[in-house]
């Protein structure tokens, strides 16, 4: 049986969601028709505000809702020390630490000729333009160690190292805390590639 | 180290089965489609935490089930008793359990000829199977460098421009250099046995057996500089026909049996020889890089092999120390071997006689 054209609707859109599958989107749309009105639109326009108000800072590139960002608005954070990331939610993680005291570059995705996307696709055509400017003394490149994380850190390397400035890959190796025999060989033979005079 | 008390649930047609094991030789008898084959493999994947060649998640699953497990009893070297444990749940994430020590596994079957017969491919894998098991990391990496080498391959198709696409040739160059001395150590450790045992079956033709790098020529290259360099110098090339041509992708053994292509020239009984050797030689390097005899894996082969061939088998299962599973569909002579029997029908194992 077919649901109701505005169930069906509603179940059609959250299915799109990645990670969604048509059964989850069919749950959740029956969880917010079970929820009060109030709770429904407010996520509704949650969404709708989110969509209307966010947009990239034209520095970094991170979302914001002012422009430009809290980040790169910020005098106290060295603008000679630039980190790319491949996300904001990398921009999230990072500034948890609360000890990096550089700014930011989002590439908003990494170069994968298999989905189509370059060097274009993503900004690193910002990224020069950024570095011309002047200021930036060292980039530091963390993109993830995924395939295509690494390509892009390796097209930025040539990209980037004609122009003079330091650039720098994060290090890979043993999470903090993590015991030996549960890492995996990868993670532990690069990790012993990295290791450091005591 | 050996296993007992195997567990199997929702694999292949195997509802659940349990399965007694003895350390020495286990023969499970039945008709074909029964599960003997799915038993078999059940086993490989709980020792080797790893499927046989050509099987995956989505073909050991039953079809009405969300998940599989397998388990037994590991008895290990020093006598103490863990429990092994893989197990896959489908689903929106798949899940997977492994627990327990690997267990080096050799499987013998009827599509062990194709490492002769067959195409590059089929001897790549032959290849592969062993590195893995030898060197954990051999697996991520290939996987890494065939991800590499698809990206690459778009690119090429798509005549991306240069930066773009080099920085994927760089990896290929990395990941391959190391993917060739893996593979090459693997070979190297392999070959005195694989020459001996044919020597042992065949004292007339004389076997060579070259590494073929996939589109280098003359001597191996396995230095990660002078792999770049080779790859480099190919990359016009490449672009020109859209397509990786250096690379382990395109590895191949050289079989040759007195100085003829193995594939093109032995016979079927010369080729099976081969083969048999090539496994047998697995068998060798496995006890000697564990400092114990691997879980042997006979899946219907008695059937193809002459009275001498049966009889070298034969000889290893004798030696007590090891475990060995065979699956065929009659109960036959095993010479001095003092098999235990399992009756397969329909996916239910049953002692016998």
């Amino acid at each position: 049986m077919l649901y109701p054209a505005p169930i069906q609707d509603l179940v059609n859109e959250l299915a799109k969601l990645p990670g969604v599958g048509p059964k989850t989107a069919q749950r959740l749309a029956f969880f917010l028709l079970n929820r009060p009105q109030g709770e429904a639109e407010l996520l509704a326009s949650a969404i709708v505000n989110a969509r209307r108000r966010i947009r990239y800072c034209a520095t970094c590139f991170n979302f914001t809702d002012q422009d430009p960002c809290v980040i790169c608005k910020n005098p106290n954070r060295d603008s000679g020390l630039i980190m790319v990331v491949e996300y904001p939610k990398d921009v999230v993680a990072m500034e948890k630490t609360h000890e990096f005291r550089g700014r930011y570059h989002v590439l908003h995705g990494t170069i994968s000729p298999m989905d189509g996307i370059g060097p274009d696709e993503i900004k690193t055509r910002e990224l020069l333009a950024r570095i011309k400017t002047g200021t930036v003394r060292e980039l530091v490149v963390a993109t993830g160690s995924s395939l295509e994380g690494e390509a892009t850190a390796l097209y930025l390397g040539r990209l980037i190292k004609p122009l003079g400035i330091r650039i720098t890959r994060i290090a890979r190796g043993l999470p903090m805390g993590g015991d030996l025999d549960y890492t995996d060989e990868v993670t532990l033979l690069k990790a012993f590639e990295g290791r450091q005079e005591l | 180290m050996w296993l007992r008390r195997l567990r199997i649930r929702h694999f292949r047609n195997i509802e659940d089965a349990e399965i007694d094991l003895v350390r020495g030789v286990n023969v499970w008898i039945g008709d074909n489609g029964h599960g003997k084959t799915s038993a078999l493999q059940a086993l490989h994947v709980l020792a080797e935490h790893r499927y046989p060649p050509g099987i995956g998640d989505m073909d050991v699953v039953q079809w009405n089930a969300p998940w599989m497990e397998v388990r037994a009893v590991m008895v290990t070297a020093e006598d103490t008793e863990v429990v092994s444990r893989y197990g896959v749940a489908l689903g929106e994430s798949r899940r997977r359990v492994r627990e327990g020590p690997i267990l080096p596994a050799v499987w013998f079957g009827p599509a062990d000829l194709s490492t002769v017969k067959g195409g590059p491919g089929e001897r790549r894998d032959f290849l592969s199977q062993v590195a893995a098991t030898l060197y954990p990391r051999y697996s991520p990496l290939l996987r890494r460098l065939e991800r590499a080498v698809m990206q690459k391959n778009r690119g090429l198709r798509e005549h991306w421009p240069s930066p773009a696409l080099d920085s994927f040739n760089e990896i290929v160059a990395t990941t391959g250099a190391t993917v060739w001395q893996l593979r090459k150590a693997t070979l190297d450790r392999l070959l005195p046995h694989i020459y001996a045992i044919h020597r042992q079956l065949s004292e007339t033709s004389s076997l060579a057996i070259q590494f073929q790098q996939g589109g280098m020529e003359g001597d191996l290259v396995l230095e990660a500089e002078e792999v770049r360099r080779r790859l480099n110098a190919r990359f016009g090339e490449e672009r020109q026909r859209m397509v990786s041509l250096v690379g382990p992708h395109r590895d191949d053994l050289g079989v040759e049996l007195d100085q003829h292509s193995a594939r093109t020239y032995a016979s079927q009984g010369q080729q099976r020889t081969i083969a048999l050797a090539m496994k047998l030689a697995i068998y060798h390097v496995y006890e000697e890089f564990f400092q114990a005899p691997p879980l042997v894996m006979l899946d219907d082969v008695f059937s193809e092999l002459d009275g001498r061939r049966r009889a070298l088998i034969l000889e290893y299962m004798a030696r007590h120390d090891q475990q060995t599973v065979i699956t065929d569909t009659e109960p036959r002579d095993l010479g001095t071997c003092h098999p235990t029997f399992y009756r397969v029908v329909q996916g239910v194992f049953q002692p016998w006689p």
